[in-house]
């Protein structure tokens, strides 16, 4: 088996400069004390740096490595570091502390509508989603012909997208997000789309794009979602790796320190 | 911190390439953009060509007067003059926000960070070369016709580029850390254009003011850039100095680069 990605003992602290440490401080005097103790139950721990700047710890020590036709599911409550760890397995935020291993092309897919322009036409979106993608000219000259067939909105593709009906963007924009393949898939809630007719097409495309890639990474709120599309599952809270092992058993720990707050 | 990282410094250097080598997403975007803004106006982007033109007629004929010179001397360096200096001003100004107004954008999808950087200049050359058109109208109704010396412009254009690029990057590095710093970097540039010989010949300043010119780096970029045009050869200690201004400003630039690459993301 292949490994795809690692992360070895990776902290992520943001620094908030705007944050006023004042109002901060009953937090940052209790960390101190006991570094056990949840404060909230959203978000990471807030620190204080070197130089006095307030930091949150988004991600702290995570170490786990995936390989080939791992489909992982993440769980965890709001502000547990879901995104915060799909972005880094993406590549943006690089660590200071720890180390990520990636091999293979990362397509993070946060948001479909990226790059949305509303006076640009269909055609032109594809063009600009496409660069911001970073497909080539050539990759895009390909792809092209396969993504109009599929979203099926014949004239209207020479439309100003602000013309669109949302359901009907959401077929344009899905139709090019997902013709791009890629080795390490990234989401951060599962995408879907379209009315009842779409929806079966869309859920074809869907498997065979999600097929095509070696690893999933899906932060999902979902049960079902995380039931139907991955085979393991994490937990976080408050930026620590709590578990890490079969989807049922992770979501039952899920459900135990939910109701255990 | 990591600021002569060797681990860093190659990042970086590997950001540069593979920003430029992706040149299809700054390319696309930047004419996208430009689209965006002219949709379904008449004119498009030519409006800034007008808008451009008619400041620098009016312009001309009131400083003409004022600075006793023939006007169908001053005119075509006056166009010039604005159309170089619109082109620093831009870049550099958008530069400075090319990070923070992309927020959204970077934390989708893992880019070379130069790719923003890129599309700033890529987006302003477009606009130069709309706007160089008042200078070929200028000088063809006052009869200053192409000479060998516009073999010296690719030269005069390729600092000019580079050090709006420098410029630009250290700006927008900033911008992301210091917030003050786009508010800061306007402000100069609305001094530093009666600081630099824009609207006047550093010649017509006595010898003692035109120290301030003299020592003003800007001052050097803009003759290099400018001064073919207008059937001029600047003296080679010009180039060299201009030469020289873009090195310096690289290294300070790159050097702020693997500082700060890594941290973008966290503070956009």
């Amino acid at each position: 088996m292949k490994q795809r990605i690692a992360f070895r003992n990776v902290t992520i602290d943001f620094p908030i400069y705007d944050a006023n440490a004042r109002s901060l401080k009953r937090s940052l005097v209790l960390d101190k004390v006991s570094n056990f103790v949840s404060r909230t139950s959203v978000g990471g721990n807030f620190h204080r740096d070197r130089q006095g700047v307030v930091t949150v710890r988004a991600l702290d020590g995570i170490d786990f490595r995936l390989e080939d036709g791992d489909r992982v599911a993440i769980l965890g409550h709001n502000g547990s570091g879901k995104t915060t760890m799909l972005r880094v397995a993406a590549g943006i935020y690089e660590p200071v502390t720890g180390e990520v291993v990636a091999h293979g092309r990362v397509m993070p897919l946060f948001n479909m509508m990226e790059g949305l322009a509303p006076d640009a036409s269909g055609v032109e979106m594809i063009r600009v989603r496409g660069s911001l993608l970073g497909l080539t000219e050539q990759d895009m000259e390909e792809k092209t012909a396969e993504i109009l067939e599929f979203c099926d909105l014949g004239d209207y593709i020479e439309m100003p997208v602000r013309t669109y009906s949302t359901g009907m963007l959401v077929r344009l924009m899905f139709a090019i997000t997902t013709a791009v393949e890629s080795e390490i898939l990234i989401m951060d809630e599962f995408i879907g789309a379209g009315d009842a007719a779409f929806f079966e097409r869309a859920q074809l495309r869907l498997k065979k794009f999600v097929g095509k890639a070696s690893v999933l990474l899906l932060a999902t709120h979902n049960p079902s979602v995380a039931r139907e599309w991955c085979n393991k599952a994490m937990l976080l809270s408050h930026g620590r790796l709590m578990e890490f092992g079969k989807v049922e058993e992770v979501q039952a720990a899920y459900e135990r320190l939910a109701h255990a707050q | 911190m990591n600021f002569l990282n060797a681990r860093q410094m190659v990042l970086a250097a590997r950001d540069l390439a593979e920003g430029t080598r992706k040149w299809p997403t700054w390319y696309v975007l930047g004419l996208s953009e430009l689209r965006q803004r002219y949709r379904r106006s008449v004119a498009g982007p030519f409006w800034l060509t007008m808008s451009m033109g008619i400041q620098a007629l009016i312009m001309g004929f009131v400083l003409s007067f004022l600075f006793r010179i023939d006007v169908e001397r001053y005119l075509p360096f006056l166009c010039i003059s604005l159309v170089t200096w619109t082109f620093l001003n831009t870049a550099v100004n958008e530069g400075a926000t090319c990070f923070t107004s992309m927020s959204a954008v970077i934390l989708q999808v893992k880019r070379p960070f130069w790719i923003y950087v890129m599309l700033v200049l890529w987006r302003n050359a477009l606009i130069y070369a709309h706007t160089v058109v008042i200078f070929i109208v200028a000088a063809l109704v006052y009869g200053l016709l192409p000479s060998l010396t516009y073999a010296l412009i690719p030269a005069g254009l390729a600092l000019l580029l580079l050090n709006a690029a420098w410029m630009a990057l250290a700006a927008g590095l900033l911008s992301a850390r210091f917030r003050d710093v786009p508010m800061l970097v306007q402000n100069a540039f609305t001094v530093l254009v009666w600081l630099t010989p824009i609207y006047y010949h550093a010649d017509q300043l006595g010898s003692k003011v035109r120290l301030i010119t003299d020592l003003n780096p800007l001052t050097y970029i803009v003759e290099v850039a400018r001064a073919p045009f207008l059937n001029e050869i600047p003296p080679p200690h010009i180039w060299f100095i201009a030469v020289g201004i873009t090195l310096c400003g690289w290294a300070f630039a790159f050097a702020l680069f693997v500082r700060s690459r890594a941290r973008i993301a966290y503070w956009v």
